[in-house]
């Protein structure tokens, strides 16, 4: 049968997953909605 | 045809308020989520366009943030198959499916590794576990990354993503370590059939056609008087064409103008 690709792996083949560290994983954090930038810039910075 | 979809995690950023679990505001909570969103949207060419927020609802969890487990059972949810949960992943095998543009992933990170430099989004106020969506190559050297708590996609140093990845928290103090990462990769794209056309470019000095590393991608050179063999995709509802041939060019992108007179060979 013909190899299209002389034997060189597919670089657009994924390779099958191994067996997890973590079975669940970690969850992400929460990101604060206020934007400390915006803060300063709305004047909430302490007053002097 | 690249399907991509940015979806939004704040409020400030765009999103809507995400009220969920008794009246709970989960938006903080959402990037995984938000990820998801985008990541759907790619692995089922565009068919499912929903938001993190209703990712999170079909989570049933209230409890803080959520993980890539969680994700494969919403994967499963919307009928998807041939998709990857991998932890870990080699970094560097990750990037490579990513730079054949055929794949989208979501990658876990420690913002700690981006807090307070020139790629931080949240002005030196986070540094926990986040999730990004990366869509494809934008350069060599970057990514095309949909950061959920950002407003939009942005270009990022591929070195970068690759110590944030590392820098993982598995919980304990124990990272995930340099070289890994923990990734959901969309199944691959569907292969289309190609058209291949001629085009014909005929621009002045003075408004040269600009070519394009990828399609949204970073600036790569630029043509005045050119003949080529293209191939034509549509990314973001617009359509590019990809030069073909042996030259010089080959492989770089443009956006059709009135300088261009492109035929179907």
């Amino acid at each position: 049968m013909d190899d299209p690709n002389n034997g060189t792996p597919d670089p657009e083949a994924p390779p099958e997953p191994t067996d997890p560290q973590d079975p669940d994983g970690p969850k992400n954090d929460p990101i604060p909605e206020t934007d400390p930038a915006s803060e300063t810039a709305a004047g909430t910075e302490p007053q002097p | 045809m690249t399907y991509e979809l940015f979806d939004p995690q704040l409020v400030r950023t765009g999103a809507s308020l995400c009220t969920l679990c008794g009246g709970k505001v989960m938006n903080g909570l959402n990037c995984t989520c938000c990820s998801m969103a985008m990541w759907l949207y790619r692995a089922t060419q565009g068919r499912v366009k929903t938001t993190g927020c209703h990712v999170r609802d079909l989570t049933n969890d209230c409890t803080g943030g959520t993980n890539l487990r969680q994700m494969t059972v919403i994967a499963d949810h919307y009928g998807v198959t041939g998709y990857r949960l991998y932890q870990p992943i080699d970094f560097d095998t990750l990037v490579g499916l990513i730079k054949t543009g055929r794949y989208g992933a979501i990658l876990d990170l420690s913002y700690s590794t981006i807090a307070g430099g020139p790629y931080d989004r949240f002005h030196d106020s986070f540094f926990g576990n986040h999730a990004v969506y990366i869509s494809g190559p934008y350069t060599s050297t970057t990514l095309r990354v949909g950061d959920p708590g950002a407003g939009d996609y942005a270009s990022i140093p591929i070195s970068l993503l690759k110590t944030a990845a590392g820098r993982l928290d598995l919980g304990g103090g124990i990272r995930l370590g340099y070289g890994k990462a923990y990734a959901l990769l969309t199944p691959i794209d569907p292969a289309t059939a190609t058209t291949t056309y001629k085009a014909v470019i005929t621009a002045p000095s003075s408004s040269p056609l600009r070519l394009y590393y990828a399609p949204d991608g970073a600036k790569d050179g630029a043509v005045t008087t050119a003949t080529y063999t293209v191939t034509r995709s549509k990314v973001a509802g617009l359509w590019w064409y990809r030069i073909g041939g042996t030259g010089g060019n080959r492989g770089k992108y443009f956006k059709p103008n009135r300088y261009t007179h492109i035929t179907v060979i």
